[in-house]
């Protein structure tokens, strides 16, 4: 599903040159659940934003799903992103002049859905999520835990084949984090792939495997099931 | 998706309240300005345009070729019109008129009004709309007359006025055989009271007066025949109806009516420089908008990274502020609107107007101001648009701004381009008003202080035997009071002055070198009440009955001649031989707009029928008693004519309402648009705040003074206002310069009004940035901090 090839990134500001990633080679298989780890600092954003589309490396190869992306405009890379890929950040990222309802909706509204089925995927959703008594509030009417589910039913309620989430627990206490985690666990059961950056070695272990960067580059990939991805 | 796009908007809108307040108050007012402009420019770049075939319409006029360069004038003769249309192929109507301010009499009551003396076919030139009383032939009947809705209405009220008797100077009687519609401001022809020119006392005479001009003459043109085409024919013409000289000294010459208005009142010169100013308050509000919405980029950011991830692509971005800066720009036009409505009523009045936006009757304007306001609304949000579509999603969630920071140049040129316009419409209002101010106070080269004048001739009797016994004991009267310092008689007096010119060359010099020169008639008073003074020769004497033959010249005219002495120096005029008697130094008779020309004073006895005014001048004791005097002894009098009278200096103050008038336009429109530039600088300013407070706020822990915040904060806007300063400042002294040069008397540019316009911006645009400033740098640092 995702296979990368000596992944570059390199940052430039006018004095200092960051290479956030160093030839990275990972290799994502369809319904993994794959949690990477690693010091602040060494590139676990970065290669998740590649990942998700959202910015372009500058060396090697990216194939997501059957695409090689990594020449991509904005435009494709737009396009793959919006029928493919979920996102749930460490700072939840809602849209604070929205509603919940309007928040989880826009995905929809961007894929072009018609308004009634717009209604009933929000609301099957947001009752997945225990969220619906609360769906004309606005996001700084809700507690973290809420708003962080809020992010998570905006990320899975077009069905994205993969849903990258960035430090998901970061900013919940550990109750939260744990409803957040099982959600993420029973979505993967559902087969979507999922990739989760996180600083909690507890929570890492919810995956089926865990990448730990350093300065860049993998340094040891911890595979659970072998039996169950035949790499 | 329309819909989520509005959501945000409106949310936005009010979430931001002073900013969206700052965005559409200087929005709205931006547009009432334009559209306030728009419609008087209108009306005056569309003068005359209401007569249908206006197109096709020209007004005769004439050329003097003389030494002194050509001199144009717009009076023709009576039987010019028939001629044009009986000699020239494709002149297919023409038609004469002139007007004349007279007494109606109706009943038993009498008005004073202009009456319009014109031939037939004036009908079939403009559009007349007539009310009551269609005629095919209108003057098929001599005794016709026509009157406006007004007037009708002001002398009938409900009563119908077809077939009503009106008197005319108790001489001549007319029967009210229609109504027409009043034409509108913007018409050069205005008509209260039109009646036949063919029944005036001895028309036939003037079937062949070639000689005497006092009429306007209009000629219809076929579709396919051009102006050229008719001016060719026309010295031929001349030299038939005159002689050969004529024709060389003469060029007869055709005006487009639409035209008309402009050569002769600089009209379009002045809409298009208010148009200019309008569009320059739009453009200020214009960058308001942007400058404001770019600036909150920071804000927003975060919204607009999210929507990427979340797949939102550019052109959806793109589609989403625009349709927020429409959104926004329309609900101001819609207050503009509201705005306009409220304040045009008061323009109106204030300048003696009649605009309106007719919605019904003119569904055009309403397409018209939705371009303006979409044009705007592109104009203003596409930059946003773009550059906030830009951001990258990774970078706008982190709430970086990176773009902003290199990007910042166009703010700050946009800023400038506002301080720009800014100080240009300071330093032009304030030398507008240098300049008329120098005209109201210049020295006319004659005294205007304590001068009254008042209009009143023999014609104004209805017993015109005794009209002249009565006018002398009114002056004996006046001069016996010892307040009164002396009393003229005249046919001209300065501030009013009326155009009227003669033929004349020197004794020792061909026909050929004739000039033509505008003539006064006075008494032997006349200099001496108006104090302007001898150069050479000596005033006219009553007792010198060869006086009546004598001249006395300006130095205008003697220079016109150039002749340096007064010696033994005649004159023809005509028939008569004429001796120069003097010359006194060039007053001005006329606005300092225009320069003095040529001026040729003839004498005649104070009992003359041909003085118009008698011009009084007081002591300056017990001024209010002398003028309640001079109305007492009027009261005597006996005339038709009320009791009206003019103190020269404030004729002469009146001669400079258009100009006032433009000024005051501007000044109006100036402070609008420093008032909405200083609104812009104000949230810019609080949103560079809002951005530095932590900044600031480490600075402050680590020790820097309050003066020092400041400083560092308004030094950066201190900057952009030089540099607009610095653009405006050759930019307003080219258009100033310009402007001045259309005056005959103009004011030199003067550095301190430059420098004092300049200061004016830098002292608005510091208090603005200077409250922000002060507020960031009192801010507790610790709470700055904690907010981030
Ligand atoms: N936009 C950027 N410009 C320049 N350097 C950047 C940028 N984004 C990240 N970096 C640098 O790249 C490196 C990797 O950053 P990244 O955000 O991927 O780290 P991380 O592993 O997610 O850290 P953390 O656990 O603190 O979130 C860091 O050294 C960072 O300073
Ligand atoms: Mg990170």
């Amino acid at each position: 599903m995702i296979r990368t090839v000596d992944l570059v990134k390199v940052y430039r500001t006018e004095d200092v040159e960051t290479t956030a990633l160093n030839k990275v080679n990972i290799d994502i298989k369809k319904g993994e659940f794959v949690s990477i780890m690693g010091p602040s600092g060494c590139g676990k954003s970065t290669l998740l934003n590649i990942l998700g589309l959202l910015d372009n490396p500058n060396g090697g190869e990216f194939h997501f799903l059957d695409h090689e992306v990594s020449k991509y405009s904005e435009r494709q890379r737009a396009q793959l992103r919006k029928e493919n890929i979920g996102f749930v950040f460490q700072s939840f990222n809602l849209i604070d002049e929205l509603t919940v309802f309007e928040n989880v909706e826009l995905p929809l509204l961007y894929l072009g859905y018609s308004s009634s089925e717009r209604k009933d995927k929000v609301n099957a959703v947001l009752e997945r999520m225990e969220i619906m008594h609360r769906t004309s509030h606005f996001p700084q009417q809700l507690s973290g835990g809420q708003q962080q589910r809020v992010a998570v039913a905006r990320a899975i309620v077009s069905n994205p084949k993969i849903i990258l989430a960035d430090e998901p627990t970061g900013n919940l206490d550990s109750e939260r984090g744990d409803e957040v985690m099982s959600l993420l666990t029973s979505l993967n059961e559902q087969g979507t792939t999922i990739v989760m950056v996180t600083h909690s070695p507890t929570y890492a272990e919810y995956g089926n495997r865990v990448i730990h960067l350093f300065d860049g580059h993998v340094v040891t990939e911890n595979i659970k099931d072998k039996e169950k991805f035949h790499v | 998706m329309l819909n989520n796009y509005f959501k945000i908007a409106f949310r936005n809108i009010f979430k931001y309240k002073l900013h969206s307040f700052i965005n559409i108050f200087g929005l709205a007012v931006g547009f009432a300005s334009s559209i306030i402009i728009f419609l008087y420019a209108n009306c005056e770049l569309t003068f005359d345009a209401v007569h249908g075939k206006a197109e096709n319409i020209y007004q005769v006029y004439k050329e003097r070729i003389t030494p002194a360069g050509t001199q144009l004038a717009r009076d023709t003769w009576f039987p010019m019109a028939k001629t044009l249309k009986d000699d020239f192929p494709g002149v297919e109507k023409a038609a004469h008129y002139f007007d004349e301010t007279t007494w109606l009499i109706i009943g038993n009551k009498k008005f004073e009004e202009t009456v319009t003396y014109a031939s037939n076919e004036l009908f079939d030139i403009f559009t007349l709309e007539f009310v009551k009383g269609r005629s095919a032939e209108p003057f098929k009947n001599i005794n016709s007359a026509y009157i406006t809705e007004t007037l009708a209405d002001k002398y009938f009220g409900n009563e119908n006025p077809i077939g009503k008797n009106i008197n005319i100077d108790y001489q001549k009687d007319y029967t009210i055989s229609g109504v027409i519609k009043d034409l509108p401001a913007n018409s050069t022809l205005q008509i209260n009271f039109l009646v036949s020119s063919e029944s005036i006392n001895n028309v036939e005479r003037q079937y062949t007066n070639w000689s005497s001009s006092f009429l306007s003459t209009y000629i219809l043109l076929n579709h396919n025949t051009s102006k050229e085409s008719i001016e060719k024919l026309f010295p031929d013409f001349i030299e038939k109806t005159w002689d050969k000289q004529t024709r060389e000294s003469t060029n007869f010459k055709l005006t487009p009516l639409l035209d008309l208005h402009n050569e002769e009142t600089d009209s379009n010169q002045k809409a298009f420089i208010l148009i200019a100013i309008a569009l320059g308050i739009l453009l200020i509000a214009s960058i308001n908008f942007v400058n404001l919405t770019t600036a909150r980029s920071i804000e927003r950011a975060k919204e607009i990274g999210l929507r990427k991830v979340i797949g939102a692509s550019k052109l959806s971005l793109i589609q989403q502020f625009l349709s927020e800066s429409l959104l926004l720009v329309f609900i101001s036009l819609i207050a503009g609107l509201i705005i306009v409505e409220i304040l045009l009523p008061n323009f109106n009045s204030l300048y003696n107007l009649d605009l309106h936006i007719s919605y019904l009757d003119n569904p055009i304007i309403i397409l018209q101001i939705i371009a303006l306001s979409m044009l705007i609304g592109l104009f203003s949000g596409l930059y946003p648009a773009f550059y906030l579509s830009k951001l990258k999603p990774v970078d706008s969630l982190k709430g970086e701004n990176r773009i902003n920071l290199r990007k910042i140049n166009l703010r700050q040129l946009l800023v400038t381009s506002q301080f720009a316009i800014s100080v240009v419409l300071i330093i032009g209002t304030i030398i507008m008003w240098q300049q008329i101010n120098f005209m109201r106070t210049a020295d006319l080269n004659f005294d205007k202080e304590q001068l009254v004048t008042i209009p009143i001739t023999l014609s104004d009797f209805k017993n015109k035997e005794a009209a002249q016994t009565r006018l002398e004991s009114l002056k004996n009267e006046l001069r016996k009071n010892s307040n009164i310092i002396s009393v003229a008689s005249s046919s001209h007096v300065p501030g009013m002055w009326q155009d009227w010119f003669t033929f004349v060359y020197p004794s020792d010099r061909n026909k050929e070198e004739r000039l033509r020169m505008r003539i006064a008639v006075v008494d032997d008073k006349y200099f001496e009440t108006f104090g302007i003074k001898f150069l050479k020769g000596r005033n006219f004497d009553k007792n010198i009955k060869s006086d009546e033959e004598g001249v006395i010249l300006n130095e205008a005219a003697l220079k016109a001649i150039g002749w340096n002495d007064v010696e033994n120096r005649q004159f023809i005029r005509g028939e008569n031989r004429l001796n120069l008697l003097g010359v006194v130094k060039d007053y001005n008779y006329e606005s300092l707009a225009v320069g003095v020309e040529p001026v040729f004073h003839i004498y005649r006895s104070e009992e003359n029928a041909v003085h118009n005014y008698v011009s009084i001048k007081l002591a300056s004791n017990n001024f209010a008693e002398t003028v309640e005097y001079i109305k007492e002894t009027f009261k005597e009098l006996d005339t038709e004519r009320n009791f009206e009278f003019n103190f020269i200096d404030e004729s002469f103050a009146r001669l400079y309402e258009s100009e006032e008038r433009m000024a005051s336009i501007i000044s109006y429109f100036t402070i609008i648009g420093i008032i909405i530039a200083s609104l812009g600088l104000f949230a810019l300013a609080s949103l560079t705040v809002i951005r530095k407070r932590k900044e600031i706020g480490v600075r402050k822990v680590l020790g820097a003074s309050t003066s020092k915040i400041v400083f560092s904060f308004t030094i950066n806007f201190m900057k952009l206002t030089l540099a607009g300063i610095f653009v405006a400042l050759p930019l307003s002294y080219y258009l100033l310069d310009e402007w001045l040069n259309d005056f005959a008397f103009r004011v030199a540019l003067n550095p301190i009004w430059f420098i004092s316009g300049s200061l004016a911006a830098i002292i608005i645009s510091m208090l603005t940035v200077l409250y922000q400033a002060f507020k960031a740098a009192n801010a507790d640092p610790v709470n700055s901090l904690r907010n981030e």
